[in-house]
């Protein structure tokens, strides 16, 4: 998950996958603004199969341990 | 990239791409676009741009800012205007346009309804009047989505005056307003909502956190509308559809079942063969040409078509039919050079991922599309592929077929009359040739041509009806357009000169002939009309002008073959001119009647 995880952010932020790690947040990444945020969550829904995020669950995956929280989560 | 990935690839592999290709510098056509919207649509950007680049078009996008629509458009200095688009999209939601029509409109006045209508008409008037004070650029509004839950529930689709029929006005009146303006065309995303269905088309979560309204589906919808017009623009769009036969015009396989057993007619199964074929049968009344690439004995076939009560597509339909057991490549080859049409004209329809592959291999220029399993999925894969899509209509698209005809008729009567001189064939078609200026009847097609002829076209600049009709209404400028006859039919408006005045110098804009017609000293005729036009208005020179394209190399020489003088290139464009003092164009003799409407050049009966 974690690297599969870090595939879609290096496509969607167009960063390198080895500039990604657990620290990870719209923080530490430059390209990760508010509308890079809409367009990694609409292809982290795509790509696993998850139950549909709340918006509240959106606003709140601003960090890569928080996404890899809540898809653990969400997972059936 | 092929067009399997188009439907294929997810999001972030979309991203991917792009971003990878907008770093590349490959051999890409600029296509400049400003986004005017009041929401975000940046995903709608990144499925347009990765379809631009599969049609081998780079997009320059400009996005306007957040619901600057009136300042961007009224100020000839915006950014908008600076960034000099080609294409204008023109979006706006109806929750920020018209909150109060969207929600709350049961608390609103009839009075109030009607006002906020008229509000809304009158800003999209404001915002087309005042591009078009600043720009030429093809401008696309987007309607809007008729609301799925209306008001007054069931009771308010009863009546005009409720919500849904008052969004469905505004939509129609917008239709009104958009005709005002050359260049504007409506991009129904109401339409498209109903495709999709509301579940997939809108996403209130991204709505609410960041104004992003569209799913990724209706994102990729939405883009994937924009380039049906963009297509039908550049001139891309797609003249020829080959199928394959069984299995894909009907069910079954006929040299093994037998013509009686095949599965074709009004019940389960046979009925999803014949609503395809309805579908096929639309294209062809819309002027798009058909031809059969099929692995069969070809009596079994002719027999199908000839014998067969529910075929709706007969014999004649087809002007190509390539039916034996040879590959299908050289057979698609074949019959693109037996039409004179170039492969990225055709669409390939089989149902055997096998061929469609060796196709999409050897013959990448060929659109190709691959039948789902199921045969009632049929029809839709040919009806949302949109690959024909035109933005005009003419008696030349209904008799297409026709034309095509008789032009595969000539070319059998020159091989027998193989002995005949060339000069005397050309008599034996007793060609008679008129021209004119543009009038209302020839507009559509006079436009028409100038979007789709690629191969004898010396600028290939394209054209809409409007444009047209303004050139032909201006005093600075004549439309002129040729008209050809010959013993085997009508051939209808088949070549365009647009000449452009400065002083005393005539600029030949534009100069296009049909390729059914090429190579029949047609050329040589309507270049002598221009300049008689040009000499009656007293111009000293004329000026030509050639563009390279990868498609028209065949009249790079034309001004030069033609007595004109080199002037060199400037850019991309290499210009000529010829002193209209000089002799007259030798024109051919064979033509049994040249007729033009410039009284100079009445050279009536040359016989």
């Amino acid at each position: 998950m974690e690297n599969n995880l870090k595939r879609i952010m290096s496509d969607v932020l167009e960063i390198g996958a080895d500039q990604i790690n657990e620290e990870s947040s719209m923080e530490t990444i430059a390209s990760w603004d508010s509308l890079k945020h809409m367009e990694l969550m609409v292809a982290i829904e795509e790509n696993f199969d998850i139950p549909m995020l709340s918006m509240d669950e959106i606003v709140e995956m601003t960090r890569f341990s928080a996404i890899i929280g809540i898809l653990q989560s969400k997972k059936p | 990239m092929n067009g399997a990935d188009l439907e294929t690839l997810k999001f972030n592999e979309v991203v991917r791409r792009v971003h990878l290709l907008d770093g590349s510098d490959g051999n890409h056509i600029p296509l400049r676009i400003g986004f005017l919207r009041n929401i975000t649509v940046d995903h709608i950007c990144t499925y347009w741009k990765f379809f631009c680049y599969y049609d081998n078009l780079k997009a320059d996008v400009y996005m306007g800012e957040y619901d600057n629509i009136m300042q961007e458009v009224l100020n000839s200095d915006s950014p908008l205007f600076q960034h000099e688009p080609d294409i204008i999209v023109v979006c706006l939601k109806k929750e920020l346009l018209c909150g109060e029509l969207t929600n709350s409109f049961v608390s609103l006045t009839q009075e109030k309804i009607d006002s906020e209508v008229e509000r809304v008409l009158d800003t999209f008037d404001t915002i087309l009047m005042a591009i078009r004070r600043n720009s030429n650029a093809v401008v696309l509004v987007h309607n809007f989505e008729v609301p799925v839950y209306p008001a007054y529930g069931v009771l308010d689709y009863q009546e005009r005056y409720k919500q849904v029929n008052t969004f469905r006005r505004i939509n129609n009146k917008l239709l009104d307003i958009i005709h005002q303006y050359k260049g504007v065309y409506v991009v129904d995303i109401d339409l498209l909502q109903s495709v999709l269905g509301d579940m997939h088309f809108l996403d209130s979560r991204y709505w609410h956190i960041g104004r992003a309204p569209y799913t990724v589906s209706a994102s990729k919808a939405i883009a994937k509308e924009y380039m049906k017009f963009i297509r039908a623009l550049k001139g891309r769009n797609k003249k020829c559809l080959v199928l394959d036969c069984d299995n894909t015009l009907w069910g079954g396989i006929v040299g093994e079942d037998g013509v009686e057993n095949i599965k074709l007619g009004r019940t389960y199964p046979g009925s999803a063969f014949r609503e395809f074929q309805d579908a096929i049968l639309d294209l062809y009344h819309r002027g798009v040409l058909l031809g059969i690439c099929s692995k069969n004995n070809e009596q079994d076939v002719i027999e199908v078509l000839e014998k067969h009560p529910d075929m709706l597509l007969k014999r004649e339909c087809f002007l190509s039919m390539k039916i034996n057991w040879r590959d299908k490549v050289s057979n698609l080859r074949e019959m693109a050079h037996e039409l004179n049409l170039g492969l990225d004209s055709f669409v390939f329809i089989d149902d055997s991922e096998v061929e469609i592959n060796m196709v999409r291999k050897f013959l990448p220029e060929v659109e190709c599309i691959l039948l789902p399993p199921d045969p009632s999925q049929f029809k839709h894969a040919l009806n949302a592929c949109g690959l024909f899509d035109s933005l005009t209509f003419s008696n030349e698209d209904r008799n297409r077929s026709e034309m095509y005809r008789a032009e595969i008729m000539r070319k059998k009567t020159a091989s027998q009359l193989k002995d005949l001189s060339i000069d005397d064939y050309y008599r034996y078609l007793e060609m008679e040739v008129f021209i004119k200026s543009a009038d209302a009847f020839s507009i559509p097609r006079i436009a028409q041509l100038t979007q789709r002829t690629n191969q004898f076209n010396l600028t290939t600049k394209r054209y809409s009806e409007s444009e047209i009709a303004d050139l032909a209404a201006s005093s600075e400028a004549d439309v002129r357009f040729l008209r050809l006859k010959d013993r085997f039919g009508d051939s209808g408006i088949v070549g365009v000169a647009i000449l452009r005045y400065e002083k005393t110098k005539c600029l030949v804009d534009t100069f296009l002939l049909s390729c059914r017609v090429i190579g029949r000293g047609i050329e040589d005729v309507l270049l002598s009309d221009c300049k008689s036009v040009a000499r009656k208005r007293n111009c000293k020179e004329v000026f030509g002008f050639y563009i390279a394209t990868s498609k028209n190399e065949q009249v790079e020489s034309f001004y030069i073959d033609r007595g004109f003088e080199s002037l060199g290139e400037k850019e991309v464009c290499r210009q000529y001119a010829l002193s209209l003092g000089g002799t007259a164009l030798h024109l051919p003799a064979y033509f049994k009647t040249i007729k033009s409407d410039c009284d100079e050049i009445a050279m009536g009966d040359l016989w």
